[in-house]
């Protein structure tokens, strides 16, 4: 039998349907599973956090690179020396277990912030004072934190999903920093 | 150095003596010329493939379909002459002393356009068949209907294999290493063009409207190209000058789309820095836009093939900007048909802008404030020599050498960098012919310099002989076997060396039906970026391991099966006339001192050392489909992958005591799938690529991790000297990652017109 050489003007109209069908199948396919990544506002548990006010005291130096609000979920109650100090901070942001705020204005005596977490518990929420050096990852100190009372250890805070916890107030203090280790 | 001299000692008593017995097969020699024609328009066909087998002389087919072979023993011979889209032929032919045997050929179109002739499975030509391992071949048709800007771009498609910063990921052989050593072996026309200092690859530096064609060969590759090939080698093989004087130019413009989510929306940041979420115009300034020129002539027995590129681009996020120059230059002296000198040179300038990671998954289109401007200036260039000679039907050997540097300066703030890196090779290779065997010996040195600020000045020098002999004990069954020794020093740091052998059989029970099997030990030396790294970027001390001695070691194995299936009868399946290649490969690898990421707690900083033992094991199914006599082209394919450590080590310590996590950067499934209608000079397509989530990262753990879902789609139409074609990239406009905190290119269109004087 001679063969018959199929062109598309000689295609019935099953065939065209076929490709069709299958041409749409893969772009079903493909269109499957919406659009990827999407911004972190809008998540369909909704946004969480903490907000609050820094009240600052003190003139603020003049070697002053940035000063940011961090939240940190683990407190580094047995960390007594640098080294370790900074190999447990490199290891939390690698994580994300320490979450950072936009940088703060310079040179101002109150501020509200607002920052975004993720659900869960944060045992350290401080005011992290960053020195204008080369490596001023080295010389991070802590201005204040999160307190209640005058316990000698920071505060815990639970952020719900999809909850901004108010009124973590903080006290950020030039004339009385905290603790002298480095933690970035 | 005494090593290496000895090397060389070896390696020219070596070549002498196969000289020597070259000399003994002179005998009574006779000539063939021909015509390729097509058999139902009688048309010549240019760049046919012509072999004598069992012999070491062949050529291709000029623009009149002429060809000539000289040197041919007397007596009776079989030409096989292949070419893409057409069906294999076997001729018999009676060489006679003194007389040129005259015979035509005609070939007839196949639908389904395999290659059948592939260089890089065993360095010299063979039937893609008789590979021991899996290879995949790209024509430059299929890449040149995608107007890729890199060949990464479409070289994504290939089965199994993935492309994260550069780095390329073969069945989950490299993952993600920030660009410190490549396990996949990147070649043009079999020079390595891997960088000298991390081994990684310069994408922007291939000439895409130059290739031929791109073989990707998955498996152990160490046996015969050493280090950087444990886990495979993909080879680009560049076009030959024309015969006839042709013009050739591109000219292309594109734009990127906006972000799917408004507050994704980033302004013109050449005007402001603030957002300026509405401003449209502003978003679709974000254009690309270059042009090609390439000019291909034969002057006698010189052919010159030489082309020019510039693209310049804004870039679909922030610091996304560049701007590139490419040229590339081949040429191919003919001595007479059996001898030719290749010379090759390369050129690539990109000055291009930097995006380490996003500023947040709210704003990922932008960098932070202090990366803002980072840019980095590329200078890459090489020059490429081979000479090859077929002393006669039974010897042949080839030598290759080339120099390729690398030259970059950042201007980062608080950390300008350079690195200035060059990389010289030479090699030898040998192939002789005797009765059934065929053997490949060949010896390879390396030397490589760099002069950066976060490496140094070091070098390294690498030395290695290889062997490999194809048996063929039947027409039914091909036995490869052969290993390599690499000696590879860095002074006064270490010295190291490995034997990688390799074995595999192929097994062709009957015509379409292909099995194979292997297994082979590869290695990777330490590069000198994972020895000498020193800098400090985003919080992270990455400091120099001068105790990174050992190589990391691979076991491959695979075993696969090639079957074509094909209807004869007419009506069958509703007038279907379906063809199909099926192949499925079962494959597993056994590493030994993987080198990664890891953290010296006396040191307070990371380096790159052994961290351990891992295995990957694997399926790889493919299929490819002609329907309707080839008006419907259906390509898919799924890679399966479990991948797991043995030893329980990582770059963090909670995965330090979990032996068995997954491989990080590495994907459990991928799949391809490809339609394309073609009718006449009309021509639709669409591409699909699907990677499940890499279920383990390095860093920024608790990021948004989506799998990949990236649709593709092109219309080209063929005017005969001109083509049209326009293409939507990342149609759907979907939003992933393939490393943390960088998004990967959102939707965009390209408008291409090339032509041909």
């Amino acid at each position: 039998m001679k063969k018959r050489l199929t062109t598309l003007s000689t295609m019935n109209l099953n065939d065209i349907r076929s490709i069709i069908l299958i041409m749409a199948g893969l772009l079903i396919l493909a269109c499957y599973g919406g659009h990827g990544l999407s911004p972190t506002g809008q998540d369909a548990t909704g946004s969480s956090g903490i907000s609050g006010t820094v009240q600052f005291i003190g003139n603020w130096p003049d070697s002053t690179l940035q000063v940011n609000v961090v939240a940190s979920k683990t407190y580094p109650r047995n960390i007594t020396d640098k080294d370790s100090m900074y190999n447990f901070v490199i290891k939390e942001l690698l994580i994300e277990n320490i979450q950072l705020s936009d940088t703060l204005p310079m040179n101002i005596d109150q501020y509200n912030y607002k920052l975004n977490l993720k659900p869960g518990v944060y045992e350290w929420i401080l005011i992290a004072w960053f020195p204008d050096i080369p490596e001023y990852l080295m010389g991070v100190k802590e201005l204040g934190a999160y307190y209640m009372n005058s316990d000698s250890i920071p505060e815990s805070v639970y952020v719900p999903p999809g909850e901004f916890v108010k009124k973590i107030d903080i006290i950020a203090d030039f004339k009385n920093i905290h603790r002298e280790l480095p933690f970035f | 150095m005494k090593n290496l001299t000895r090397t060389y000692q070896i390696l020219c008593l070596l070549a002498g003596i196969l000289l020597f017995k070259a000399t003994l097969y002179t005998q009574t020699k006779g000539e063939v010329e021909g015509w390729i024609i097509e058999k139902h328009t009688s048309n010549p066909l240019y760049g046919a493939n012509i072999m004598a087998k069992g012999t070491l002389l062949g050529t291709s087919s000029d623009t009149e379909g002429y060809f000539y072979i000289q040197n041919l023993p007397t007596g009776r011979h079989f030409l096989q002459i292949t070419m893409i889209g057409y069906e294999k032929q076997s001729i018999p032919v009676s060489i006679r002393p003194d007389t040129a045997a005259q015979i035509t050929v005609q070939l007839v179109p196949t639908v389904l356009k395999q290659t059948t002739l592939v260089v890089t499975a065993t360095k010299r030509k063979q039937q893609i068949e008789d590979a021991p391992t899996t290879v995949d071949v790209m024509q430059s048709e299929y890449i040149l209907k995608r107007n890729p800007a890199t060949l990464d771009e479409v070289l994504v498609n290939t089965p199994g294999l993935g492309i994260i910063e550069g780095q390329i990921e073969l069945r989950g052989s490299t993952g993600f290493n920030y660009a410190a050593g490549s396990r996949v072996l990147l070649m043009i026309d079999g020079h390595p063009m891997i960088t000298g200092d991390t081994g990684g690859i310069n994408w922007e530096a291939i000439p895409v409207e130059e290739i031929e064609h791109v073989e990707i060969v998955k498996g152990a590759g160490s046996a015969l190209y050493g280090g950087n090939a444990m886990a495979g080698m993909v080879n680009i093989i560049t076009r030959t000058p024309r015969v006839t004087p042709q013009l050739r130019y591109k000219l292309h413009w594109g734009y990127y789309d906006e972000p799917a989510y408004d507050n994704w929306l980033w302004t013109d940041r050449f005007l402001t820095r603030q957002i300026s979420k509405n401003n449209i115009d502003l978003q679709r300034a974000l254009t690309y836009e270059g042009m090609d020129v390439s000019y291909s002539q034969r002057i006698r027995d010189i052919g010159i093939l030489a082309s020019l590129g510039r693209t310049t681009s804004r870039g679909y996020h922030e610091n996304g900007d560049y701007s590139r120059w490419n040229a590339f230059l081949k040429t191919v002296i003919h001595f007479n048909p059996q001898k030719k000198w290749i010379l090759m040179g390369s050129l690539s300038l990109n000055d291009h802008g930097e995006f380490i990671q996003w500023e947040s998954q709210s704003a990922p289109m932008t960098v932070p404030e202090s990366e803002y401007g980072n840019r980095v200036d590329y200078r890459k260039g090489g020059l490429m020599s081979t000479f090859k000679h077929a002393i006669n039907h039974r010897f042949a050997y080839t030598i290759k050498s080339n120099w390729y540097r690398t030259d970059w300066e950042n201007n980062f703030p608080g950390m300008p960098d350079y690195a200035v890196t060059d990389k010289i090779g030479s090699e030898i290779q040998v192939d002789f012919l005797e009765g059934n065997h065929g053997f490949t010996l060949g010896s390879e040195g390396i030397y490589t310099i760099t002069d950066a600020r976060i490496f140094g000045q070091e070098s390294s020098w690498d030395a290695a002989i290889y062997a490999e002999d194809q048996i063929k004990f039947s027409p039914l069954w091909t036995l490869t076997a052969g290993a390599r020794l690499d000696v590879h020093r860095i002074p006064d740091v270490s010295f190291d060396w490995q034997i990688s052998p390799r074995a595999g059989l192929v097994f062709r029970p009957q015509s379409g039906t292909s099995v194979r099997m292997s297994m082979g030990r590869g290695f990777r030396a330490p590069s000198l970026a994972e020895v000498f790294s020193k800098v400090y970027v985003s919080g992270v001390r990455v400091v120099p391991n001068l105790e990174l001695k050992k190589a990391e070691k691979a076991i491959s194995a695979e075993i696969g099966i090639n079957q074509m299936f094909q209807t004869t009868s007419y009506g069958l399946l509703y007038g279907l006339h379906p063809k199909f290649i099926v192949d499925v490969a079962l494959f597993a690898n056994w590493y030994d001192n993987m080198i990664d990421v890891g953290k010296n707690s006396n040191l307070n900083a990371y380096q790159f050392m052994n961290m351990g033992r891992a295995e990957i094991y694997g399926l790889e199914s493919k299929i490819k489909a002609s329907l309707w006599d080839g008006l419907f082209i259906l390509n898919s394919s799924w890679t399966w992958l479990d991948h797991h450590d043995l030893d329980g080590w990582g770059l963090l310590d909670q995965y330090e005591l979990n032996p068995g996590e997954p491989l990080p950067y590495r994907s459990n499934h991928r799949i391809t799938a490809g339609g394309e209608i073609v009718f006449k000079r009309f021509s639709f397509g669409l591409d699909y690529r699907y990677a499940s989530v890499h279920k383990k990262v390095i860093i920024f753990i608790n990021d948004q991790r989506v799998p990949m879902h990236v649709l593709d789609a092109q219309i080209q139409y063929d005017f005969g000297k001109l083509n049209l074609s326009i293409g939507c990239k990342n149609l759907r406009n979907y939003h992933y990652t393939l490393r943390q905190r960088f998004l990967e290119p959102i939707r965009h269109y390209i408008l291409t017109l090339r032509g041909k004087i």
